[in-house]
């Protein structure tokens, strides 16, 4: 065990003395969330457009208003138009006079918006519609298990308490689960697992380097068994996932103010997060004959499972075969348990996604390790 | 020196090695021994089977077939077991440049339980052996060729193995620095340190070496000491000839003089000969050129020595 610790550590000091890991996996990341964040909530973004369909419950409509649309007006974020009906707010989605409406039913709500649109200006925004959005809809589903379906009394008294209140909706239009969580957060997240799988590399991957200069063979001419080195290597790759992940949430909760929800669950996220990361960096170099075609599988499938995961942009709302393989990716299921966490819900709405996550680690690692182990040798 | 046969004093025993890639054969039965105290030399051109054969020794690969035992304990491929007896200085410079000389020891120090003050003092020691102290704090990458050389040899030797192997430790180096290796090497001889070293240089095995084993082709074609190995080519001188065209033919008229014992080409324009007596053979020598268009531009003959040995034995010059 000591002399798995001795590798580690000598590994994690030389990647922290060579900078690699700290560019790639905390300073690009952080730069880039600085960056999108700033065109988020620069000055200079104007007010989002919600329509707001007619009729349905009034308590919902009034819980509607006063719990969550006029703070949201008040605070400058939104700007409301009513239409008189479903297909009139429709249109003004498809036209983009607004970027969704409400609908307000007798016993629920629903969100109309128009399909996804695919870039990263038009993404940020749909991200921020999205979450503005589930977090009005989901105070109002509060208000109304608050209030009951008939009541109309308790209104003003519920809509103070709305702030609260967990905010997760089934959209009628494309029947997805959305993110509660904020454009900022969603942003902060996408792109740390993107990163996280380049960050995992430096461990793993540096058998195969090792194995060019001709150090592995030192080391292996040494009193330690080849599996030692495997489980350094990839301890490696997993502490510097961790280190990662846990420096971006914390930067930018500092500096950006996102909010990631309950640490424990949050933390759960992470290590399994990580886990599934590292397996498939441990699959790659069993694969990989050359540190160099490594380097390259490891980016191509870095890119891959970030854009399908929705690092940048949500391939769930794509719909179709997109929507399938979205769901094969750590990138979405790591999102997908932030969202569960968001508004005050406990660690245990994270663990589906972390037993996903921990899955996809097990299918992939398994392989991986036994792949890896060829890797082992001078 | 003599063979050992008590177990205690046989310090490596390589019985029956082989081992294939494919289907090319790269160690065939190799068989030797290491007295205790004994510097072995493993002398064969590039692609012969040292590396390999050294590779198997140090378990780094799987044997297909035979067995290496360091000290009595038999070593195996991927088993810790026997390793800390022995010092691997591999050919490659097996040290990270991103790491002082020191920081590189207390790594690879680490790797055999070589912690704190006795990691610090061992590490002053190897320095010292090899001239490396003054520049200890310095990253590796800055040093030079040779101090490369020597940090690699001092990372191999620091757990004080009871065998040392060296893998063409002087490959790629300036004569000053390989002069500085060898002393290094010659002294830890001279202390008692039993070491296995390979070499395609002949002035290496013959200076450093108390027993010598040729190798090529993945076989061992010979072992014993310098004495006993040149004792093999009786009287016979080797006559290098330069011819001014065509030296393979030259050969082939060559091998059909009297006293010629085998005549090859080395390359386009060098022709060996192993001769009896060459002092007196070489106007014959001359001779048979005379009427021919190939000129003979230059003769160098050699006393018996290991070149003699090694191309009487292989057929071919070794050549660096």
């Amino acid at each position: 065990m000591r002399v798995i610790l001795d590798i580690l550590w000598h590994d994690v000091r030389a990647r922290m003395r060579d900078r690699s890991a700290i560019i790639v996996g905390f300073v690009a990341p952080v730069a880039l969330i600085a960056v999108l964040s700033l065109i988020i909530s620069g000055p200079d973004t104007e007010k989002q457009p919600i329509g707001v369909v007619a009729g349905g419950s009034p308590t919902l409509q009034q819980a509607l208003r006063r719990g969550a649309l006029d703070p949201m007006v008040r605070e400058g974020v939104i700007t409301v138009h009513d239409y008189p009906n479903a297909g009139a707010a429709r249109k003004a989605v498809i036209d983009g006079d607004v970027d969704a409406a409400v609908l307000v039913g007798d016993d629920g709500l629903d969100v109309i918006h128009g399909d996804a649109p695919v870039g990263s200006a038009m993404a940020i925004t749909a991200a921020r519609a999205t979450g503005d959005l589930v977090d009005t809809v989901g105070r109002v589903i509060t208000a109304e298990r608050i209030l009951g379906a008939s009541s109309d009394a308790g209104v003003a008294a519920v809509a103070g308490r709305l702030q609260r209140a967990p905010s997760t909706v089934a959209l009628g239009d494309v029947g997805q689960k959305v993110a509660g969580i904020d454009a900022k957060t969603q942003v902060a997240s996408g792109l740390a697992t993107f990163f996280l799988f380049f960050t995992v590399q430096f461990g793993v991957l540096s058998l195969l380097y090792e194995r060019r200069t001709g150090t592995l063979a030192r080391v292996l001419a040494a009193p330690v068994a080849p599996w030692q080195v495997l489980a350094a290597k990839v301890g490696v790759s997993f502490v510097l996932g961790l280190l990662s992940m846990t420096a971006l949430i914390l930067t930018s909760r500092l500096v950006l103010g996102t909010h990631w929800g309950n640490p424990v669950g949050v933390a759960l996220l992470v290590l399994c997060g990580v886990l599934a990361a590292t397996s498939t960096v441990a699959l790659v170099a069993g694969v990989a004959r050359t540190p160099e075609a490594a380097g390259f599988a490891q980016s191509m499938v870095a890119l891959v499972l970030g854009i399908l995961g929705g690092s940048f942009f949500s391939m769930a709302r794509a719909g179709g075969a997109s929507a399938v393989f979205t769901r094969l990716t750590p990138h979405h299921w790591f999102g997908e348990g932030l969202v569960r966490l968001t508004g005050g819900a406990s660690w245990t709405a994270a663990l589906l996604p972390c037993l996903v996550l921990l899955a996809f680690a097990a299918v992939v690692g398994v392989p991986g390790a036994f792949l890896a182990r060829r890797a082992v040798r001078p | 020196m003599p063979i050992a046969t008590d177990v205690l004093d046989i310090a490596l025993r390589v019985e029956g090695l082989k081992k294939s890639f494919g289907a090319n054969v790269a160690v065939d039965d190799v068989w030797f021994r290491i007295a205790k105290g004994e510097t072995f030399g493993l002398l064969g051109p590039n692609g012969a089977g040292k590396t390999t054969t050294i590779s198997m020794i140090c378990g780094l690969i799987a044997a297909d077939a035979g067995t290496v035992d360091v000290y009595g304990t038999r070593i195996a491929a991927g088993s810790p077991r026997g390793r800390r007896l022995i010092g691997y200085v591999p050919q490659e410079l097996a040290i990270y440049p991103d790491l002082s000389g020191r920081d590189n020891l207390r790594f690879f120090g680490r790797l055999y339980g070589l912690r704190g003050a006795e990691a610090e003092r061992r590490i002053d020691e190897v320095l010292d052996v090899v001239a490396l102290r003054d520049r200890a704090g310095d990253r590796s990458e800055e040093y030079s060729g040779g101090m490369k050389r020597r940090l690699n040899i001092a990372a191999g030797m620091l757990h004080e193995p009871r065998l040392l192997i060296l893998d063409e430790p002087t490959v790629g180096i300036d004569p000053q620095s390989r002069n500085a290796i060898l002393d290094a090497v010659a002294a830890l001889g001279d202390a008692g340190l039993s070491v296995l070293y390979t070499t395609h240089y002949m002035e290496e095995a013959e200076r450093l070496c108390d027993r010598l084993a040729i190798m090529d082709g993945g076989k061992i074609k010979a072992t014993g000491t310098r004495r006993e190995l040149v004792s093999m080519v009786g009287k016979h001188d080797v006559v290098n000839l330069t011819v001014s065209r065509a030296a393979r033919a030259a050969a082939e008229g060559l091998r059909a003089l009297p006293g010629v014992r085998s005549a090859t080409a080395q390359d386009d324009r060098t022709v060996s000969v192993l001769a009896d007596g060459a002092a007196a053979l070489l106007p014959d020598i001359i001779g048979t050129f005379a009427g021919t268009p190939i000129h003979v531009q230059g003769v160098e003959v050699l006393e018996p020595s290991l070149d003699a040995v090694f191309l009487h034995l292989t057929g071919t010059a070794l050549r660096d």
